[in-house]
């Protein structure tokens, strides 16, 4: 399309918050919409104590988790096969839907979907404004699966009335990690 | 199940529990979509887009199937192309053999409904488990959807606690809560997910630029089916393909809101083949791609049609849908969309009663995220296939003399009117009318007024 650009900030749902910290709001308030739990971590110190608190559902000494000095890469998990919960890192975050984008690996469908509690790292630098941006992010071939994920598994089936917790996880969190923290300062 | 709309239509209207049902379903879908529409900046521009997206799609039909199928295939997938339903069938029962498969998984697909697969898969000696709720919840009870993203929308929540009382083991674990009967879905199901041998999911759209399938859910079944066993199925109709990525965000825009209230749903997922991922094991990847009419419909009149998301905006929004449910239709795809797919589709003799069975109120037309002109498809269709009887033609021929004569129209309504009070005696409601039964066989004409309206029109002008 002529002018992609452009197309793409005329045809989203809302105007193109000012700033990274606009798409940050933005991508919280839209992924809390989808019952998503947003916690935003400032400092290396505060993102460790995060995550011992979410993963202390898992059978694993804190001590297990670590974050490598140059985060994203995290470097976990002992035993991938408990499935109370999943600590996945997303690539990117769309703000205009709240969504995290996660390209498949063999392991991606048990990670994202046959835990209780997913809970997610994002770094706020990794938040786009919308799909037309990730799209062209993504310049190689398409991945064999790609996950926008929105909140917790839900379903509406039973008389119309919303249950999360469906046949995936039953809640999700993500860890909105800043640069400070990211970067592995001790601030 | 009654012949005609009518009968199916008459027994649907004396089921208490499908009018709770349907009564619940209706507020709810009609306010969610309300407020995720009002929500946007300019959800009019959305749609525009959406549907700019639909007719690239159509107008570019074979070029975006063929690029599909050459991406899916760079990808190390294949594409089957099935003409009938019948082709369909065979194609993913050889698929299924091939892999010497016994347990499949389904994810919630029209397409398959459409070419009753279910039924030839357990035929052929395999075991077929739906995993969405509501189409767990209608194989339980041998039924069919009634709705295209709600398919078990017509049980009462007593309806489903039975259902699974009868065929899950269940001892005395209560039952009633919305939450339990989740739970219970879940646990029963997750076994199936594991020892599947093959997955079957239906798709949203089908990139051409990419090769990508896209399945939208909100339970993470359809994510569950494509990615636990060793191979991945999608049943799809040839007209969900788009162009590219940006083509299809403009959709997804639109989706969720028209059709849940979302503003987007739990998971949007894009499937391709193995590539080079084969060798860890990725499931291998099949596309099976029906016509079944499409390209008739295309080269016809009817082309707006297959511009459709399968959204259900036009069923939530019906008020004949919503008074009689999707089972007096008879057809996989009921309400406004069906009434025009269904004829086209299928074309019993049956089928073209659909198009006849609106009140022209507007309400699809109005919220359909694709402007598809149901109201003036449905009008068409009965222009092209009823002829209207004899009695008909010589009373709207009668009305149309009629009403050239001012002085003699308002002559007979006042004898006419005159008549009816005396029939009735007065001010009192009718409950027959000579040549009206079939609308007093269900109400009484309400009391006549001793004036008519265009005397009191005139008594309003004196005034002023």
């Amino acid at each position: 399309m002529p002018g992609s650009g452009t197309a793409a900030v005329a045809v989203s749902a809302y105007g193109m918050p000012a700033g990274q910290e606009g798409l940050v709001a933005m991508f919280m308030q839209q992924a809390r919409k989808s019952a998503a739990e947003v916690r935003r971590a400032d400092s290396r110190q505060a993102l460790e104590n995060d995550l011992a608190e979410l993963l202390a559902w898992m059978p694993l000494a804190t001590a297990d988790i670590q974050l490598a000095d140059d985060y994203p890469m995290l470097v976990s998990v002992a035993d991938d096969t408990d499935p109370r919960c999943r600590l996945v890192r997303a690539e990117s975050g769309i703000a205009e839907t709240g969504s995290i984008c996660l390209a498949g690996s063999r392991h991606t469908t048990r990670e994202l979907f046959l835990c209780e509690h997913l809970v997610v790292l994002l770094r706020v630098d990794d938040i786009l404004y919308c799909q037309e941006d990730y799209w062209r992010q993504q310049v190689s071939t398409a991945p064999q699966s790609l996950h926008l994920v929105s909140g917790p598994s839900r379903t509406a089936d039973v008389e119309q009335t919303l249950q999360i917790g469906a046949h995936g996880p039953r809640g999700m969190t993500i860890l909105l990690a800043d640069a400070n923290a990211a970067s592995g300062r001790k601030s | 199940m009654g012949e005609s709309f009518i009968t199916r239509s008459s027994a649907a209207l004396a089921d208490h529990s499908l009018k709770r049902a349907l009564a619940k379903a209706q507020s709810g879908f009609a306010a969610k979509r309300a407020a995720a529409v009002a929500e946007c900046d300019d959800f009019a521009a959305l749609r525009r887009r959406a549907r700019l997206a639909r007719e690239r799609a159509l107008d570019h039909l074979a070029e975006y199937l063929e690029q599909f199928e050459r991406q899916v295939q760079a990808a190390g997938g294949t594409v089957h192309w099935a003409e009938t339903p019948a082709d369909m069938r065979t194609i993913v029962i050889d698929i299924c053999r091939a892999r010497n498969a016994r347990f499949i998984t389904k994810g919630k697909s029209m397409v398959s409904e459409e070419v009753g697969l279910n039924q030839a898969l357990e035929q052929a000696g395999f075991t077929v488990n739906e995993t969405d709720l509501g189409e767990y919840i209608i194989q339980l009870a041998g039924e069919t959807p009634s709705h295209i993203v709600a398919p078990a929308l017509h049980k009462t929540r007593e309806q489903i606690t039975d259902l699974f009382r009868t065929h899950h083991t269940l001892g005395d674990r209560p039952l009633e809560e919305v939450a339990a009967i989740v739970d219970e879905a879940r646990t029963v199901i997750r076994e199936r997910f594991l020892r599947a041998d093959v997955g079957i999911t239906g798709a949203n759209m089908l990139i051409a630029e990419t090769g990508q399938v896209v399945l939208v859910t909100n339970e993470g079944n359809g994510d569950l089916t494509a990615g636990l066993p060793g191979c991945h199925i999608v049943t799809a109709s040839i007209e969900k393909v788009v162009a590219n990525r940006e083509d299809a965000s403009a959709i997804l825009r639109v989706l969720a809101r028209s059709s849940t209230g979302q503003h987007i749903t739990a998971y949007t997922s894009f499937f391709t083949g193995p590539g080079g991922n084969a060798a860890q094991d990725a499931p291998a990847f099949h596309v099976v791609l029906l016509d079944n009419g499409r390209s008739d419909m295309l080269a016809g009149p009817y082309r707006d049609m297959l511009r459709c998301i399968k959204c259900a905006a036009c069923l939530n929004h019906c008020p004949v849908y919503q008074s009689v449910g999707g089972h007096a239709y008879d057809a996989v795809y009921p309400g406004p969309m069906g009434s025009v797919l269904t004829p086209l589709l299928r074309g019993e003799l049956r089928d073209f009663q659909l198009p006849a069975a609106t009140t022209a109120c507007g309400r699809c037309d109005e919220v359909c995220p694709v402007e598809i002109p149901l109201t003036s498809l449905m009008r068409q269709l009965r222009q092209d296939t009823r002829t209207p009887s004899t009695l008909a033609r010589l009373t709207i021929r009668c009305y149309t003399w009629l009403a050239r004569y001012p002085r003699l129209y308002r002559l007979l309504t006042n004898i006419a009117m005159t008549g009816l009070r005396l029939l009735a005696g007065g001010g009192k409601p009718l409950s027959r009318l000579p040549l009206a039964h079939a609308w007093t066989r269900h109400k009484d004409l309400p009391a006549l007024p001793p004036t008519t309206f265009q005397q009191q029109w005139q008594k309003r002008g004196d005034k002023r």
